[in-house]
């Protein structure tokens, strides 16, 4: 056998369906997929080992990730990114050269925040009048004042934030994570989307596909309450008993004629995930069982109060499913028409939209020192995009799309809290100091949680494929403690 | 001459052990053109080295020769691949790319140990050469085999011979009940009626099999079948994706462009012309044009496309463009131009100048919008366009060149647009051709640059496209194609396990079938390769793990279309209707409520629409239907050369507990009974042949007739525990005492000052006392002429004195009028809705709310609201409400009518909180406006009987419409029904009806 045809051969087939893997493996975040992380050579002996939790390239900071995404696109110079100087531009018009007005909206004049910054913590860190409770935690935050990304539409926008490319199709960062380092519990999905009350983002589910990797690496969308994952629940009018007994029918007629085949073990794999779906029913049901925590806890993250209780009731959810062993939980604040895309009023749309998320994530911050699980988790915190120091509203302060210069912060294991790493320009229009690529943010992430986005690939269209895409992308190293 | 030689080296491939041979085209040069030419090729020759051309690289650099023949330790290329050459350098250096992995410098080890062979002037065409696909295609005879008695066509001696070289046995024949339901779901994606398959297994006669084939290739549903799987390759959706995700007009004509033209046998190469440049034919017409809707069926960010930002609108256009040029070469040449967009590709003979030369040939096509909304367009040749009202013409679904000459193209550095390079013409890359083709000049319409492309895409000395197309079909009908990497002839695609087979094939094809797709079938299909058994002789496991040569059919799930298909023609109820604007199947409430804009977004289910073929699916990019995305269905962002097969606990949710299955065994059931009568095991052999094409074994059929049993007396036995018939009730009429916790009555028990004004409302049964806020009114002929207490949507409410619902079961009936209209907030009856605990989610309630357009709809707390809204004929219909949170269920009625259902009981609820009438919060539109008669709770689930009564006391009592009669206790035949719709369920979800025979 000539070695390298063949091995050529294994990699072109990275999702065989024809039996090329010998281990089937059917949970959550397995599979059948390739091995991403295997060195060619040393295929067939990892290929004998489950999938279901696989090496990092080197010692992980952290094991888990929240990523709260801001839907819309929050201002930075309203919350992270303090510019004294647009109080001596106010009403002035910009001349830094760059083109402002996304899709031929009205360009508008310099506008200061309404909302005023102090200094937090040890650190000194500035954070706006927004994020009273955040703030208390100045000292943990690592904030990027220097993002840049790719375009100032939102689809491709949160595409880009999630998969590293405004184009659709490629893999998200936690289908990215679910195939690099694989699931932590079997009985939940490795991957976790919650969406806002009000509608999911725009460009839809796309923004949690796994693109052109096998589908169990895409996110799953999980519900608050209720039935946490489609289809969990018996359907109507049958009763647990009747459902045991044609599952356990089932299960002795699929065997029965596997082995009379004399065994398969995709067969076998197909058996055992009935079985799978139904201790999930239980899994996931407890997972969301908020109700069960002490009121004092319920209290800390809002779930008394109706502004903060539907994220509060997301964050609290998000500790118990990072207890359980999920992987990456992604929660969307902004969704269907109420985003934090502030074009007309900034200080109506950042003022609700703050005050829903600001007490929930500093419990979520809270719970997670408290339960000890802050050194596993990398909290992510930020939107698509940030928003113009201009102002389009009429009368109001309200403000447009801009990927020149955006404020995103990092938070938990492995992250150097109480800095802000690099700057915009004086008005906080474009971000001219350590300037940070979206792709060199997903470098960091994938560093943080054990993984070289050098060598993290999967074969696609002839192209060993990353998340960082083709250009040479870099590590933050200003963030890693 | 090497380049037999090399066609015959490159089938290496094969689990059996043979002594390793390096190839120095195949093997060796690859390693030195991804790592080395970079620095030591035609551009640069640093150190005086270069490694492109075998002279100089014979002679070595200003250090000396770096190959050393049969010496690998000592020649400087080895050691310096190591990491290892003087003073422990490594090449390539560090910004120079990664370091050889192990088993590329065991390649050159190896090379240079044998001798470093290096055929001589191979150099300028070795990009061309080294790739076994881009060689001609060979004619290679049909090997003799040892046992000529085995095959029956051409096909299986190359099969054949494989095996015997290994020395290896095929699997016998498969069974004839087998192979026809084999064939059926291949060829069509349904199964074969049960007189189908006896007509096939009791014809004896010669060619039995490829009459059945015949026929199965003249019926419609092929079409859909094996359309599908041109639509995976072509990336085809309905919708946009991205933001705007808008509708793309009539799409479905090129959808069913491909299901017809398959249907008719087009010839492939006319089929793939069509497609490139339908337009541009001499004979051009409707459907050709139709045809091109090939380039326009990917995805587009109407966003960006339409913005007003120029940078947006040019790097849309560039996205756009790569997707037509990516799409085209995989699909019809097999080769990833992809990566050429930003630089040359690093493995494949393929530069960013052959990239922008393919942009150069669709660069003139024009997309016909209004904005961010797509139009469809007059689909009529361009002269025959003049002077016509084009609204009076078909219209279709592709792009147009609205002028013979397109701008120019550029390269674009690092695939940039603001970094325009030199202006390149329109071309094929430059190494896959001797000379280039001819490029027409254009005429008055076009510019004539794709059915230039077309026809050298098809033209004789192309050795691709007959290579991709029958390595293809190949694949759809045996799971993997003889090259597994279908849409990937390059150097890191696979390499064929059978390339004489695969040669033969293309030959055949193209010689001898006139491109037929449908006579490619019928060879594949009646050969003994195809008719094998899918058991696996012991021997060959091991010696094939994978099955690559084939010694037994594979087993392999079908795909999600087919799975679908197939359950709605065994349940009865296929619609087999073809072609013409897409379905919309279920998608629970729950899935479109993640959507951007969860209203609107799909139709409204209906059932037999949506019981056509899966093909006609609306398939919208941002929203899948989960049952599909579920089950694997591709990505439509980019082509996909095949479907993936996961296997995933999601996939039994959906299978087990989803509607769509659930639905069909229901109408499974129905059929059996309405078929074969009651008899179960007439049942099981008729459900056994409809879904499996075979009758149950006898441990099946005892296993099941027990299940059926045991099943429909615990159905049954359930139900009249439910009905209290144990307890020999009846409808009495009565309220019913048994549970009853409140009873807060208007006639009775209400405390009112002299003004109306009431003070407190006392319970008919126990100590509770409900205490007003407010000024709530007592109404003296409220509703049916008896008193009722008025609630004015004000600040009227009641508190009660203690806890009411004590457990998780329980039954809350209320009369009342509900004159809320307009957008108003949640309103409860009773509940104990509290905010300022912690308590609003997770609180019990029974309640309203109402939209602007007056839709009312019943919330029984927050974990359910039923999909049916409240009917009433004006606001100030009374009518009585009823919610009952049940061990399996949890209902919700109007007048006895049941407005919806859960399955499940309700999420456990807190009930430490006060309990309040008339309101949830204390925001407006939270208080109730409307009156009041009565309220009633039980600790438990009242039982059928139970409901009917205190619904008949109460229409009687206020002049209610009359509940429906009270639902009846089971009979013992509806319980075997039941217990058939279990066993159905099952069947559906059984492995052997989700994978082939």
């Amino acid at each position: 056998m000539d070695m390298d045809n063949n091995t050529t051969t294994f990699l072109a087939n990275h999702t065989p369906c024809g039996n090329t893997r010998r281990e089937f493996l059917w949970q959550w975040g397995g599979g059948f997929a390739a091995l991403p992380l295997v060195d060619l050579l040393t295929r067939e002996a990892a290929a004998q080992t489950a999938l279901s939790q696989k090496a990092a390239h080197f010692p992980a900071k952290a094991k888990q990730v929240v990523f709260f995404f801001l839907n819309g696109g929050p201002s930075q110079v309203d919350t992270f990114d303090h510019k004294p100087a647009l109080t001596k531009y106010a009403g002035k018009s910009y001349d830094g050269g760059l083109q402002i007005g996304s899709n031929g909206r009205a360009i508008g004049k310099l506008a200061p925040s309404v909302f005023p910054f102090r200094k937090h913590g040890d650190s000194g860190l500035e954070i706006s009048s927004l994020f009273p409770h955040v703030a208390r935690f100045a000292d943990d935050l690592c904030v990027l004042n220097s993002m840049y990304a790719e375009t100032p539409t939102h689809s491709p926008g949160i595409l880009q934030m999630n998969s590293g490319s405004i184009v659709l199709g490629r893999p998200s960062l936690g289908s990215w994570l679910g195939y690099g380092l694989g699931t932590l519990n079997e009985n939940l999905p490795s991957y976790v989307v919650m969406t806002d009350h009000r509608g999911g983002p725009r460009g839809g589910a796309g923004a949690w596909s796994s693109g052109f990797m096998p589908a169990q690496f895409q996110g799953t969308l999980f519900r608050s309450q209720g039935a946490p994952v489609l289809n969990l629940k018996a359907p109507v009018g049958i009763d647990d008993k009747t459902q045991r007994r044609s599952l356990d029918l089932l299960g002795r007629l699929n065997r029965e004629n596997l082995q009379s085949r004399g065994g398969n073990s995709e067969l076998a794999a197909r058996i055992a995930s009935y079985e799978l779906a139904f201790r999930m029913q239980t899994e996931a049901t407890e997972a969301v069982d908020v109700e069960s925590e002490p009121d004092a806890i319920r209290e800390m993250y809002g779930l008394n109060e109706k502004r903060t209780e539907y994220f509060g009731r997301q964050c609290l959810l998000t500790r118990r499913l990072l207890e359980r062993g999920v992987r990456f939980v992604q929660l969307y604040s902004g969704g269907g028409g109420d985003s934090w895309d502030a074009h007309v009023d900034v200080p109506d749309n950042h003022g609700r939209h703050c005050f829903e998320i600001d007490q929930p994530i500093a419990a979520l911050m809270a719970d997670l020192k408290r339960q000890g699980m802050w050194e596993d988790t990398l909290l992510i915190w930020g939107g698509e995009f940030g928003r113009t120091p201009t102002s389009e509203g009429v009368g109001k302060p309200g403000r447009d799309h801009n990927h020149y210069g955006f404020s995103m912060w990092l938070a938990g294991g492995g992250v150097k809290g109480g800095q802000t790493i690099g700057a915009t320009d004086e008005t906080g229009f474009k971000a001219v100091e350590k300037r940070f690529h979206v792709s060199d943010l997903h470098a960091t992430i994938l560093h943080l949680l054990g993984l070289d986005h050098d060598h993290l690939t999967f074969l696609h269209e002839g192209l060993d494929q990353r998340l960082t895409g083709v250009n040479p992308r870099k590590v933050i190293q200003e963030v890693l403690a | 001459m090497f380049l037999a030689a090399l066609v015959v080296s490159a089938s290496g491939l094969s689990a059996a052990a043979a002594e390793p041979s390096v190839d120095f085209l195949r093997d060796v040069r690859p390693i030195l053109k991804a790592h080395c030419f970079v620095c030591h090729g035609a551009g640069n020759q640093e150190g005086g080295l270069r490694l492109d051309r075998k002279p100089q690289a014979i002679k070595g650099g200003d250090n000396g020769p770096v190959i050393v023949p049969r010496k690998s330790a000592a020649s400087l290329l080895v050691q310096l691949v190591n990491g290892k050459g003087p003073e422990g350098t490594r090449m390539p250096p560090k910004d120079g790319g990664r370091p050889l992995r192990a088993n590329e410098v065991a390649v050159l080890r190896s090379w240079i140990d044998r001798g470093a062979a290096w055929p001589d002037g191979i150099d300028d065409t070795a990009d061309r050469l080294s790739l076994w696909s881009l060689r001609p295609i060979a004619h290679p005879a049909v090997p003799p085999v040892k046992d000529s008695e085995w095959g029956q066509n051409p096909i299986d001696a190359f099969i054949l011979a494989q095996l015997e070289e290994r020395r290896m046995r095929p699997s016998p024949r498969a069974r004839p009940r087998h192979l026809v339901r084999r064939a059926w779901i291949d060829l069509l994606g349904l199964p074969p009626d049960p007189s189908d398959v006896d007509a096939f297994v009791d014809d004896d006669s010669p060619g039995a099999f490829a009459r059945v084939v015949d026929r199965l290739l003249a019926n419609p549903h092929y079409g859909e079948r094996w359309g599908r799987h041109w639509l995976d390759l072509v990336r085809y959706a309905d919708t946009n994706g991205y933001e705007v995700d808008g509708v793309k007009p009539l799409a479905w004509k090129y959808r069913d462009w491909v299901v017809r033209s398959l249907n008719a046998d087009l010839p492939y190469d006319r089929f793939v012309v069509e497609q490139l440049a339908g337009d541009e034919l001499p004979d051009a017409n409707t459907d050709t044009i139709l045809a091109t809707g090939f380039y326009r069926v990917g995805p587009w960010d109407a966003e960006r496309g339409a913005s007003v930002q120029p940078s947006e609108v040019v790097e849309e256009l560039y996205n756009e463009l790569d997707d037509m040029v990516s799409t085209t070469s995989q699909v019809f040449l097999g080769l990833t131009m992809g990566c050429a967009r930003c630089h040359d590709h690093k493995f494949d003979p393929l530069t960013t100048r052959d990239y922008y030369s393919m942009v150069a040939i669709v660069r003139g096509l024009k997309r016909e919008h209004k904005g961010r909304t797509e139009l469809s367009r007059a689909a009529v040749p361009p002269a025959q366009l003049a002077g016509k009202d084009p609204k009076t013409l078909p219209q279709g679904y592709f792009f147009f060149e609205s002028s013979p000459t397109p701008p120019g193209t550029r390269v674009l550095r690092r695939g940039n647009p603001a970094q325009p390079g030199i202006e390149v013409p329109a071309a094929v890359p430059a190494s896959l051709v001797e000379t280039q083709p001819t490029f027409e000049s254009a005429d008055k319409f076009t510019s004539r640059r794709r059915i230039s492309l077309a026809r050298w895409i098809m033209s004789e000395d192309n050795p691709l496209p007959r290579r991709v197309i029958v390595n293809r079909i190949w694949q759809y009908h045996f799971g993997s194609g003889l090259v597994r990497s279908a849409n990937d002839f390059g150097v890191r695609g696979s390499l064929p396990s059978h390339p004489e087979l695969l040669d033969w094939l293309a030959t055949w094809f193209g010689d001898e079938a006139g491109y037929s797709i449908k006579q490619l079938h019928r060879l594949i299909m009646t050969s003994r390769t195809y008719a094998t058994s899918k058991r696996a002789i012991p021997a060959n496991r091991q010696r094939d793990v994978d099955n690559l040569l084939l010694s037994h059919f594979p087993t392999r799930r079908l795909e999600v279309e087919a799975i679908r298909d197939v359950m709605l023609a065994v349940s009865g109820r296929f619609n087999d209707r073809l072609y013409g604007p897409p379905m919309y199947p279920y998608i629970p409430r729950d899935a479109l409520r993640s959507g951007y804009n969860p209203a609107g977004v799909w139709q409204p289910f209906n059932e037999i629409d949506a019981s056509r073929r899966t093909v006609y699916s609306f398939l919208k990019r941002t929203l899948v239907v989960p049952f599909l995305e579920t089950l694997d269905f591709c990505d439509t962002a980019r082509s996909a050369e095949r479907r993936e097969v996961t296997t995933v606990a999601p996939q039994a949710l959906e299978l087990f507990n989803g509607e769509f299955v659930n639905r069909q065994a229901g109408h499974f059931a129905d059929r059996l009974i309405a078929e074969v009568g009651d008899d179960s095991g007439a049942q099981l052999r008729r459900g056994f042949r409809l879904a499996l094409g075979r009758v149950p074994t006898a441990d099946e059929r005892s296993s099941l007739l027990e299940f059926l049993e045991e099943q429909s007396g615990y159905v049954l036995a359930e139900d009249r525990r439910r009905f209290g018939l144990d307890r020999k009730q009846k409808v009495s009429g009565e309220v019913v005492r048994d549970g009853l916790t409140l009873w807060l009555d208007a006639s009775r028990g209400v405390v009112a000052g002299p003004d109306g004004t009431i003070k407190g409302w006392e319970s008919r049964v126990g100590k509770l006392r409900a205490n007003s806020a407010g000024d709530p009114q007592i109404i003296a002929k409220g509703i049916g002429g008896r008193a009722a207490v008025e609630f004015d949507a004000d600040g009227d409410w009641f508190q009660l004195s203690g806890p009411v619902v004590t457990g998780q079961q329980f039954t809350m009936i209320a009369v009342v009028t509900d004159r809320a209209t307009g957008a108003a907030g949640s309103r409860n009856l009773i509940g104990n809705w509290d905010g300022g605990k912690g308590n609003s989610t997770s609180s019990l309630f029974l309640g309203t709310s109402t939209a602007a357009n007056n839709a009312r709809r019943v919330r029984f707390s927050d974990a359910y609201a039923p999909a049916d809204k409240l009917v009433l004929s004006k606001p100030a219909t009374a009518f009585s409400l009823t919610g009952v949170s049940g061990k399996n269920d949890a209902r919700v009625y109007q007048n006895g009518r049941e407005l919806g259902r859960q399955g499940g009981p309700l999420a456990t609820r807190r009930l430490d909180t006060a309990w309040t009438i008339g309101r949830q919060g204390t925001l407006a539109g939270e208080y109730w406006n409307g009156l009041v008669a009565e309220v009633l709770v039980w600790n438990r689930e009242l039982s059928p009987v139970d409901l009917s009564s205190v619904w008949r006391h109460l229409s009687a009592k206020y002049d209610l419409p009359d509940a429906q009669a009270p639902p009846e206790p089971l009979t013992l035949a509806q319980a075997r029904r039941l217990a058939l719709v279990q066993v159905c369920r099952v069947l559906l979800n059984l492995n052997e009806f989700v994978y082939t025979d």
